[in-house]
C-alpha cells in the first residue's frame, strides 16, 4: 500500500548527517536518536564530535565587515547536499546561533538530557553539555555532546577579512621601477624623446597573479590578486596610467615609443629640486576572493615607488 | 484504546486523554498488568481510594497524561492542516518540540497529510525524578500500522523501512514543578527502544 517517495529524503539526510561534521576526526559517531512512528524518518540524530571546537574559529580579530561578506554560511556540499547551494545565513534565529564549523543553528538544549541519556555519549550531567544542532537547510536535527559552546560565527571574522589574511600572505609589494632615461647620475633624457616605463624584474609579488589561501572563524577563503593597472606620476604635472607592466626598453627600439606604456617630456627638469623629476609608480591591484559560498573583490592602491631623473633639453645638451 | 476524531478540539481532545489515561494508569494497554518492573520504577497508584497520591505517583500521572495528548495532538496537526502548529506548544517543549514543528512545516509544505491514528499499546513509567526540573522517562509502544502519510491524490509517502509497532522512551519534563505540577509538564525528548515489540492490541 505504501509507496516509497521518502526513501530518497531520508537517505540523503542520513548520509548528510553522517558527514556533516567532516571537520572532526573519523571517530566522530551519527545516529538516529528517535524515529518518528508515523513517518518512519528520524526525527532527531545524535552526534558526537571528537574534539569539543574548531581551534580555528578563535582566530576571531577586527570587526566585522558585513558589508563585503557574510560571517555566517551554510556549506552542504560537506554532506553532499547541493541544494540550497552554498551561501549566507543570518547569524541568528529562532533555532539559535549559526556555527560555521557545526553548519547548524546551535542551541543549548533545554532542559538537559537525563543521566545516560545516549546523547551525553557517556558523559554524566555537568560534564560539558548537550547542544542541539539544527540545520533548517535540510531539517536535520542533531544532538551533540561538547566540552565547550560550540563557536558562535557571528562573532568572528567576515569573508573579507579572511581574505585579507590571505592578501597579507602574497607580500605584495610596489614594482621595480624601470625607465628611459635611467635613474641615478650620468643619465639624461631629451625633451620631445619617448620616455620608456615598465615593472623590472617582475614576479608574482610585483605584478602579479598570485593566489593564496586563508582559513579562520570556520571560513576558508582563496584570493588572487591582479595588477590592475600603474599609475604613473611623471613630476611634470602629468599623470599616465598604464594597464600593464609595460615593455623594457632595449637599445635596438632607438627612438621608438613603448607599445604600452611610454610618456614623451616637453620640457626639462631643470626647474626642479636637484634638476630632477620625481617618478612615481602606484600599482593598483583587485583581489578578488572566494569563500563562505561568496564572492567578493578588494581594491588594493597605494603600493608605490619612486625614482629621479633628469630630463634636459637637446640644444642645451649640444652646447 | 484512545482514539482521535479530527473534529475534536485540541481542549477537548487533552481533557479526554487526561481522563483516560489516570482511568487507566497502572493498567497496561491491552489490559493486562505491566510486565517488568524496573529498578527505580514509579509507583503506580493504588486502584484504592485508601491514600492520596504520593507526589511521585501525581508527577507519573500528569507526565503520562501529557504524553497520551502529545501522541493525540501529533496526530491532529499532522491530519488537519487548518490546526495551528502551535498546538504543539501545550505538549511538547526542547528539540522534541522544535522537531515535530519542523516535521510537520517539511509536511505541509509538501503537500501530505495524515490519515488515521496512531496507537499507544502500552505505556510505562521507568522512572520519575522530582529534581529540577521534574523529568519521567515513560516508555511507549506505538502502533502505526493504521496511518499513513499521503498526498494530494492519496499516494503514501512513508518510508518503506518504517515499523509498524515499537518502542520509544520519552522524556517527559515539567521545569515548573513547583507551581504547575499538573498543566506544567512536556514531552522535550526521546529515544529509540530496541525491544520486543508488543502484541497489538
Amino acid at each position: 500500500m505504501r509507496r516509497v517517495l521518502t526513501a530518497v529524503l531520508a537517505v540523503t539526510i542520513l548520509s548528510g548527517g553522517l558527514v556533516v561534521f567532516s571537520a572532526y576526526p573519523a571517530n566522530a559517531d551519527t545516529v538516529c536518536s528517535q524515529t518518528d512512528p508515523a513517518t518512519g524518518k528520524c526525527l532527531i540524530w545524535v552526534e558526537v564530535p571528537a574534539t569539543p571546537s574548531d581551534p580555528a574559529e578563535n582566530d576571531d580579530d577586527g570587526p566585522k565587515d558585513t558589508g563585503t561578506g557574510k560571517a555566517c554560511y551554510w556549506d552542504g556540499t560537506k554532506q553532499g547536499i547541493s541544494d540550497p547551494p552554498p551561501g549566507p545565513v543570518p547569524c541568528t534565529s529562532e533555532y539559535g546561533y549559526w556555527s560555521n564549523s557545526w553548519n547548524c543553528y546551535v542551541r543549548l538544549l533545554d532542559p538537559q538530557p537525563p543521566a545516560g541519556d545516549p546523547s551525553w555519549q557517556g558523559h554524566e550531567p555537568g560534564d560539558g553539555a548537550v547542544y542541539q544542532c539544527y540545520q533548517p537547510q535540510v531539517h536535520l536535527l542533531i544532538h551533540i555532546w561538547s566540552q565547550d559552546p560550540p563557536p558562535d560565527s557571528g562573532a568572528g571574522p567576515t569573508p573579507r577579512e579572511v581574505a585579507q589574511i590571505a592578501i597579507e600572505q602574497m607580500d605584495l609589494r610596489a614594482i621595480d621601477i624601470g625607465i628611459t632615461p635611467a635613474p641615478g647620475e650620468g643619465s639624461i633624457g631629451i625633451v620631445g624623446m619617448p620616455v620608456w616605463m615598465w615593472a623590472t624584474n617582475p614576479d608574482r609579488h610585483s605584478v602579479g597573479p598570485i593566489t593564496e589561501s586563508a582559513a579562520a572563524g570556520g571560513i576558508t577563503v582563496s584570493a588572487t590578486a591582479r595588477l590592475h593597472r600603474i599609475s604613473w606620476d611623471m613630476g611634470d604635472g602629468t599623470k599616465v596610467t598604464c594597464a600593464s607592466a609595460g615593455t623594457p626598453y632595449r637599445a635596438a627600439y632607438q627612438n621608438k615609443k613603448s607599445p604600452d606604456c611610454g610618456h614623451v617630456y616637453t620640457k626639462s627638469s631643470s626647474s626642479r629640486p636637484g634638476d630632477k623629476f620625481t617618478v612615481t609608480a602606484t600599482s593598483d591591484w583587485i583581489i578578488t576572493w572566494a569563500g563562505a559560498g561568496q564572492t567578493g573583490t578588494i581594491r588594493l592602491n597605494g603600493l608605490s615607488r619612486s625614482v629621479q631623473i633628469a630630463v634636459g633639453e637637446a640644444q642645451v645638451l649640444v652646447q | 484504546m484512545i482514539g482521535v476524531k479530527r473534529s475534536w478540539s485540541v481542549g477537548r481532545l487533552a481533557a479526554a486523554t487526561v481522563l483516560a489515561s489516570v482511568a487507566l494508569a497502572g493498567c497496561s494497554e491491552d489490559g493486562t498488568s505491566p510486565t517488568e518492573s524496573p529498578t527505580q520504577a514509579a509507583p503506580s497508584p493504588s486502584p484504592t481510594q485508601s491514600s492520596p497520591p504520593t507526589e511521585s505517583e501525581a508527577a507519573s500521572e500528569a507526565a503520562s497524561a501529557v504524553l497520551r495528548t502529545y501522541f493525540a495532538t501529533v496526530d491532529l496537526v499532522r491530519q488537519d492542516s487548518s490546526v495551528p502548529p502551535s498546538e504543539l506548544d501545550t505538549v511538547a517543549s526542547s528539540t522534541q518540540l522544535t522537531a515535530q514543528q519542523n516535521l510537520l512545516k517539511s509536511q505541509r509544505d509538501d503537500g501530505l497529510h495524515q490519515v488515521g491514528d496512531t496507537q499507544i499499546i502500552e505505556l510505562k513509567v521507568e522512572s520519575v525524578s522530582l529534581d529540577n526540573p521534574a523529568t519521567a522517562l515513560i516508555d511507549v509502544c506505538w502502533d502505526v500500522s493504521d496511518v499513513d502519510i499521503v498526498d494530494a491524490e492519496g499516494d503514501s509517502a512513508v518510508a518503506s523501512e518504517r515499523k509498524e509497532v515499537g518502542w520509544t522512551r520519552y522524556t517527559v519534563t515539567n521545569d515548573k514543578w513547583d507551581a504547575a505540577p499538573e498543566d506544567g509538564w512536556r514531552v522535550s525528548g526521546g529515544a529509540d527502544l530496541e525491544k520486543e515489540p508488543c502484541a497489538a492490541s
